[in-house]
């Protein structure tokens, strides 16, 4: 079969030109000369070399070999037996509540897409703050020691909370540090610690729909300075995408599939793990009236790997693992506190006091005095 | 089609390529298409040629009749069908997955697309020892998940690592990038040069929605010839290489909140079998948590459509339940 120049990503302009003067595959084009393209297809000069170097990825003015043509793919391929045997060094990042890390495989996997649902007041940027400083988490400890972007659209960063969580996570793994320094050194550590943290958290703030999609199409510039980013939060996806749509959602839907696809690719290219986090709406049922379901319908639902409902059960919150490849579905419950994100039920003596990393990662958290009051409940 | 001057031939000079061309015929179906009395009038080239040229391009361009016998034969010989992994599913799709056509499988979020197409990947490695393609667009693809699937079914742990060693990944981001991939494969296939290639039975695409829809909708309208295009290399490699050809369609709300298959009307002619993968009824008191989805047939030309059965998603991959808990 031959290759069509439809396959290619050509401007539809000159895609219509070249299909009018009769060059539909690449079997025409071969060993054409940039001039006589020139004159056949009646097009510019420079727009045959654009031509000519995406379709044979050649030097300009001359088609390419057999060879290049196809170039060989295989090199992309991984077997599922190499893939698990990386899977398995790969390091999540922790969420500091055992049994949600548990249930969705250890913490949010990099190369994947999270999304965090849920109604309002539930902590989804609660859960987005204390990623963004758990990634930072070094790889001694068992974390990825890596930085974070954090795109807020909703304003709902508040840098002081974001204080509260770091420092209580830095006071965490400090206290099993058995050191015969002063006191004020210790203090003076930490607070080194903390601004490393701080600066580790790379923040973006879009005021409306255009402003996320720029930031998601120039996030790759940004990554390639930053090589230690390891985690990208969008808190929320749906803000921007809930209204002014009403008439075209056609459009809507467009743009949310090109961001999906743009973090997927993102995600893949520099091992990052994309945490977005959506609203719920309702959604009318014939049957037994209202069903609160994330927002951004039906087709936005299928883009994350990863769905994670957070919802009230009487009093206490839960995460629900709703859609996943690799981990059976399951409900669990967490809690918030002023430190961050724990377990609702503090971990029953996780296997004594060994040194493994889920007794460095979850062992409680001692809590430094209350500076503000508890938030929620 | 190509232009003319592809068919340069001792009928066909370079002088009367000039002269048709001044007329605006460029290509070879401009060519045909044309009465060959007013061509003849028109170009100034004589009858005579005009219609020896016609019949040299269309005995060079036109397909070979075969006969049905044959076909049969070819049919009988080389029909593979691959079990997905659970009886009754199997038994619902009068078999199992065929090769030498277009499976999909469309769903809601969650509803054990991947799960399908990991249990398929893990029977065919292991029990026809071939090698499996899953080109992952949408970051689903999990190693730790297969060797769950595969362990189950195998306690000998170098046959686990055999199979794992034929499934192979790719992530796929964009459409020009899997349709290049495509070409790629049933080049490497026709050239038998390729172990990897001459070894290849099933290509999973998980799913197509997310590489296609960035193109649909809007004002341009390449999206619909970005997907003509797609499927035909989906076909192709089924019927010519006779490879299995799974893909995975995602779900759109229509209008009145109805719930249909992404992708329109076109994509609904691709795929021979269409396999529709839900979450349970409510009132039956199965629910999504246990691992409990509902399998129906939306399209086949074997089997009646409407069919469906209940299965479960647990460490064995897809299982069938045959009585209700």
């Amino acid at each position: 079969m031959q290759k069509e120049i439809g396959s290619f990503p050509l401007a539809p302009n000159v895609r219509f030109k070249l299909t009018k003067a009769g060059f539909t595959t690449l079997e025409d084009l071969k060993g054409i000369t940039q001039r006589e393209l020139c004159n056949e297809a009646n097009l510019t000069y420079e727009e045959t070399g654009e031509v000519l170097h995406l379709l044979f990825k050649d030097s300009v003015g001359s088609a390419g070999s057999d060879k290049e043509k196809h170039e060989d793919f295989t090199h992309k391929f991984y077997s599922a037996f190499d893939m698990s045997k990386n899977e398995k060094g790969v390091a999540a990042i922790v969420t500091f509540s055992q049994k949600v890390d548990e249930m969705i495989g250890g913490g949010i996997h990099t190369k994947k897409i999270t999304e965090i649902c849920g109604p309002p007041g539930i902590g989804k940027t609660q859960i987005c703050l204390q990623l963004s400083v758990n990634v930072q988490i070094p790889e001694s400890c068992g974390g990825v020691g890596g930085e974070a972007i954090y795109i807020d659209t909703e304003g709902s960063f508040i840098v002081e909370r974001l204080l509260d969580i770091a420092s209580a996570t830095v006071n965490h793994f400090y206290s099993g540090v058995q050191e015969n320094i002063s006191q004020e050194e210790k203090a003076r550590r930490k607070n080194l610690i903390l601004e490393d943290i701080l600066k580790g958290i790379h923040y973006y703030r879009c005021q409306d729909y255009v402003e996320l999609l720029a930031v998601v199409n120039i996030l790759s510039d940004f990554l390639e300075q930053h090589s230690k980013v390891r985690l990208v939060i969008v808190d929320s996806i749906a803000f921007h995408f809930r209204y002014g749509f009403d008439d075209n959602l056609g459009l809507r839907t467009k743009l949310l599939n090109s961001i999906g696809q743009s973090f997927m690719r993102l995600a893949t290219k520099y091992n990052l793990a994309v945490v977005l986090t959506n609203q719920m709406t309702t959604k009318m049922n014939e049957f037994r009236g209202g069903n609160l379901v994330p927002s951004l319908g039906e087709n936005w639902g299928h883009v994350c790997s990863v769905r994670l409902l957070l919802l009230w059960d009487k009093k206490e919150r839960h995460v629900l693992l709703y859609k996943s490849s690799w981990r059976k579905d399951g409900e669990v419950p967490f809690k918030i506190t002023h430190t961050g994100i724990q377990d609702e039920i503090s971990s029953q003596g996780s296997s004594s006091e060994e040194l493994d990393r889920s007794s460095i990662l979850y062992k409680d958290l001692d809590c430094p005095p209350v500076k503000r009051p508890r938030l929620g409940s | 089609m190509p232009p003319l001057y592809k068919a340069l031939s001792s009928f066909l000079e370079a002088d009367k390529i000039n002269n048709l061309k001044k007329i605006g015929i460029n290509n070879i179906i401009e060519f045909v298409e044309k009465d060959p009395e007013v061509l003849c009038c028109q170009s100034k080239i004589s009858y005579k040629d005009i219609v020896k040229i016609r019949n040299v391009l269309l005995a060079q361009y036109s397909a070979l009749p075969q006969n049905g016998s044959d076909l049969y034969e070819t049919c009988i010989s080389s029909l593979a069908i691959f079990s997905t992994g659970c009886e009754r599913l199997d038994s619902l799709l009068d078999g199992g997955i065929f090769n030498g056509e277009v499976t999909e499988f469309v769903g809601p979020p969650a509803s054990g697309k991947s799960q399908l197409c990991f249990s398929l990947a893990a029977t065919v490695a292991n029990e026809s020892q071939r090698n499996v393609l899953y080109l992952d667009t949408n970051g689903t693809f999990s190693a730790e998940r297969l060797q769950e699937i595969v362990s189950s079914h195998i306690s000998n742990q170098e046959h686990i690592e055999l199979a794992l060693q034929k499934i192979y990944c790719c992530p796929v981001q964009d459409i020009f990038q899997l349709l290049q991939l495509l070409e790629n494969i049933s080049f490497n296939i026709s050239q038998q040069t390729n172990n990897f290639h001459s070894e290849l039975q099933l290509i999973i695409l998980d799913a197509v929605t997310p590489v296609l829809a960035p193109h649909i909708g809007g004002k341009q309208m390449d999206g619909l010839g970005l997907m003509v295009r797609l499927s035909q290399q989906l076909m192709f490699l089924a019927s010519e290489h006779l490879l299995t050809v799974v893909v995975c369609n995602n779900t759109v709300q229509g209008e009145k909140g109805i719930i249909k298959p992404a992708l329109g009307r076109y994509w609904q002619h691709v795929a021979s079998v269409t396999l529709k993968l839900g979450l349970p009824e409510e009132r039956s008191g199965l629910t999504k948590m246990e691992g409990y989805r509902e399998a129906s047939i939306l399209k086949s030309c074997r089997r009646a459509t409407g069919q469906s059965t209940l299965i479960r998603l647990s460490s064995m991959g897809v299982e069938g339940v045959h009585h209700k808990p």
